[in-house]
């Protein structure tokens, strides 16, 4: 018996040990910072096999017309393509249409597609089918219908049709490349009489076919044998596709350690939006890659409460030192920039950093005064906040942190996403909720500048150069109100504050060659040694 | 004995009944939208009201629960809004991995503890007996996800000898099957298997004092069956009781450790339908739980009657 309670003690001092030499075993892991994966040539590897990718969330719908959700983006992008793509820099480039042209007006758009492009049904794409996808998109995303609006769609003949628009929209060729809730085209029979909530068949243009989507585990793509490529360098989104595996599987794999296990294994190939804590273990080990996603925002409740006062707003961000914000939602400076920009720099046609001199002001003896003259009472602010993001929680304590520093009252209401997404909709529950937004592909597609959306930015100097912009030909007409309208935001209205940029963290194994993201993991391109 | 079973599953009826409502409620009345969750962080109200109208969600509360439970009597437990399938294939989807997980976890536990329980038992008070029991305290204590953890970071990552996480089906044959199952039901059977364990050594403690033990030892029985036929035997009905519920825990799905390994179980199930707000699953879930919960203790309240004729249900029927 003793011999028995000796060996377990035995047993169990290995188990410690080797729990502790997990780091022992040194990879030729590095990382590379490539926020836009710019050119790339299609790795020279031999086509087969299976790729997987672990994916943080099931996807709510695999319909790209239905869900603004990145998950759906992820899960999308290897079945659905649309008519124009976005390169690196967010430019227009070809895609389904090999090439199109503008009126001088700008109001009539002529797209050429490209001939004999098969559906996974075998079916060729035609003109009919890019009109009744469009159609079908714009009713359902209120980014279509914001750019294109009452535009009209006109089949000229099966290669060629024509986008007429009653006023001239500077988003309107942008928002047909745009990936979220992007539109993508599916064959006529499928797309009519489809349900606002998912098509019933999932059939593309692009390099997978959809095998079987088991829930909760995995979804299963196939190589696509009769796909044909656009031309050109791979770039962003645009350019040549190949898919180089036979199976591609995106594996949701909730748990975050799970993730990084799953990569550090071999188990998956390339992992989506790793924990950031676990950064250097997994760059000693495999390739990491960091990439542009989102901009954090703090929004203020401008219909109701001690916000609806923009002094209030901008004592309130006189408080804030934006650096410590971030690197508390962030964990470390590799996954942030500060950048006054409402859009990116990398966006050339549109960033700006008018109106900097509000940006990060970091000046708390001016705040407590400006908290005065507001004629602040001691209140305390609601913040919402949720854990399932982590950046939303730690933002939300530093935010409380800062604002108690200088003797101003705040309390931060956690709850799970979904009743966050419920309870920002309803005034009387917050005084500022926290978010991320997503990339837009021209100002006007700024949720914050929507008078309905959660926050209610119901401004008529706002919506008079949002107006301005909207009917502009192009971004150069446009930029001059864009850089009063992003000044007028940072300094006189302030209905929210950008705190900065953040990165995603991607993780991939070194048998992974040619992995690139750009808004979102790029499935194509990609194969294994 | 029939009637007996009879009307233990009447009595599943007004339990049921309030299990639905209270469910119903509680699920209706936390703020969150499937809607919602459908279009995504960045959809507009008026794109989320128009597909709440689509979904019957705009409807009246009592009307949407009259219209549920109209479903649920005559067998059907809804459709899921976000899986698109009927909420009873979801589950018998999702009971696979979690009843393979649950078996394989509660025997692992049975085949540790009962040996090890035994043996303290008779050694009352020696080192061995302390050794385990502090070893039992100890699996009790962890909290199954961090040793599921641990063992992964151990003979996953480290070893390489099993897969991280995921789940294969029976028909992808044995051993991959099982080679998925084996780290989450270590994880899950060491606090059942300390739990046991400690049950039965307290159990077999207290028979092994009783008179017909006393008996059975001064006719000269030899040790073995003294202690398996006569004590144990007596001894295994709090056993019994201990894991039977241990069980219908476990097939109500241990919902972290299926998170942690990635097992598409009824406790992956839950935890995801609560987060999408799919109610119709929520509500068919829980009523499946409640189901087999009663019938797990039904079982174990047979086999009862199995163990120790004073509680044959002859009695109860007289």
């Amino acid at each position: 018996m003793k011999k028995t309670g000796v060996l377990l003690i035995i047993l169990m001092l290995a188990i410690i040990i080797a729990a502790c030499s997990e780091n022992s075993s040194t990879g030729e892991g590095n990382s590379t910072n490539d926020n836009n994966s710019g050119n790339n040539e299609i790795p020279d590897v031999v086509v087969g096999g299976e790729l997987r990718i672990a994916l943080n969330t099931q996807p709510p719908s695999l319909d790209p017309h239905v869900s603004t959700a990145t998950a759906t983006r992820d899960a999308a992008r290897p079945i659905f393509e649309t008519l124009v793509s976005l390169n690196s820099n967010y430019e227009v480039m070809p895609m389904l249409a090999e090439r199109f042209e503008q009126s001088d007006d700008g109001l009539v758009t002529t797209f050429y597609l490209r001939e004999g492009v098969k559906f996974h049904n075998g079916k060729e794409m035609i003109a009919e089918d890019v009109v009744a996808s469009l159609e079908r998109w714009i009713t359902l995303s209120g980014r279509a219908r914001n750019a294109i609006g009452d535009g009209v769609f006109e089949i000229i003949n099966d290669y060629e049709l024509t986008l007429t628009l009653p006023e001239p929209s500077v988003g309107a060729l942008h928002v047909l490349g745009a990936q979220g809730q992007y539109g993508g085209i599916m064959p006529k029979e499928i797309v009519e009489n489809a349900p606002n909530d998912g098509v019933e068949e999932l059939i593309g243009t692009g390099p997978f076919e959809f095998v079987e989507w088991r829930q909760d585990q995995y979804i299963h793509y196939k190589r696509f044998e009769d796909y044909t490529s656009p031309e050109g360098t791979p770039d962003g989104l645009a350019g040549s596709r190949e898919a180089l595996v036979e199976d591609l599987y995106i594996d949701i794999v909730v748990d975050g350690s799970t993730r990084v296990n799953g990569v550090l294994t071999g188990q998956y190939d390339i992992g989506i939006a790793m924990p950031q804590d676990n950064f250097d273990q997994l760059n000693a080990q495999v390739h990491t890659e960091t990439a542009l996603a989102s901009g954090s925002a703090f929004l203020f409740n401008k219909k109701e409460g001690l916000l609806t006062d923009p002094e209030m707003r901008k004592a309130l961000n006189m408080a804030l030192d934006y650096d410590e914000i971030m690197l508390a939602g962030f964990a470390s400076p590799e996954f942030y920039r500060l950048s006054p920009g409402i859009m990116f720099p990398e966006q050339a046609d549109w960033y700006t950093d008018a109106g900097s001199d509000n940006y990060n002001p970091n000046d708390p003896e001016l705040a407590k005064q400006l908290f005065e003259e507001a004629g602040y009472n001691g209140e305390s602010f609601r913040i919402l906040a949720t854990r399932d993001y982590d950046y939303i929680y730690n933002t939300a304590v530093v935010v409380q942190a800062q604002l108690e520093r200088i003797g101003v009252n705040a309390e931060v209401d956690v709850v799970d996403w979904a009743t966050m997404v419920e309870l920002r909709s309803d005034p009387s529950k917050y005084d500022a909720f926290i978010t991320g937004f997503s990339t837009v592909t021209d100002p006007t597609q700024h949720l914050i500048f929507d008078p309905n959306w959660p926050g209610w930015n119901d401004d008529e100097y706002t919506s008079e150069l949002i107006e301005s912009i909207r009917k502009s030909a192009n971004p150069e007409e446009a930029y001059d109100y864009w850089e009063e309208l992003q000044r007028y935001t940072w300094e006189d209205h302030l209905p929210y504050i950008r705190f900065g940029d953040f990165y995603d963290l991607f993780a991939h194994t070194n048998d992974v060659v040619g992995f690139s993201v750009f808004e979102g993991v790029i499935p194509w391109n990609v194969g294994k040694k | 004995m029939k009637v007996y079973l009879l009307k233990r599953i009447l009595s599943l009826i007004p339990v049921l009944l309030v299990v639905s409502v209270v469910v119903f409620m509680i699920i209706h009345l936390t703020p969150g939208d499937p809607a919602a969750v459908i279009l995504g962080p960045e959809a507009s109200e008026a794109d989320k009201e128009s597909l709440r109208e689509q979904l019957g969600l705009n409807l009246p509360l009592y009307q949407q629960y009259f219209s549920w439970m109209g479903g649920v009597v005559q067998g059907d437990l809804g459709t899921s809004i976000f899986m698109r399938k009927s909420v009873l294939s979801a589950i018998f989807d999702h009971l696979g991995p979690t009843l393979s997980l649950a078996i394989l976890s509660q025997l692992a536990a049975i085949l540790l503890a009962l040996p090890l329980g035994i043996m303290a038992a008779n050694r009352r008070g020696t080192l061995a007996d302390q050794t385990f029991m502090g070893i039992s305290l100890l699996g009790l204590s962890v909290p199954n996800f961090l040793l599921g953890l641990f063992l992964a970071i151990i003979f996953a990552v480290n070893l390489g000898w099993l897969p991280v996480a995921g789940y294969q089906p029976l028909s992808a044959g044995l051993w991959n099957h099982l080679k998925f199952l084996i780290l989450p039901a270590i994880a899950l059977g060491t606090a059942q298997a300390a739990l046991i364990a400690r049950m039965t050594r307290a159990s077999m403690l207290e028979t092994l004092n009783a008179n017909y033990v006393k008996t059975a030892r001064s006719k000269g029985l030899r040790e073995q069956i003294v202690i398996y036929k006569h004590t144990l035997k007596n001894a295994f009905i709090p056993i019994l009781t201990v894991i039977g519920q241990t069980f219908g825990t476990l097939v109500a799905g241990a919902v972290v450790t299926e998170t942690v390994f990635n097992i598409p179980g009824i406790g992956q199930l839950i935890i995801n339908s609560v987060e999408r707000r799919d109610y119709s699953v929520i509500q068919g879930t829980v009523l499946f739980i409640t189901v087999s919960y009663v019938f797990i203790n039904l079982i174990v309240d047979l086999l009862y009657g199995f163990l120790d004729p004073r509680v044959r249900l002859e009695n109860i029927d007289s």
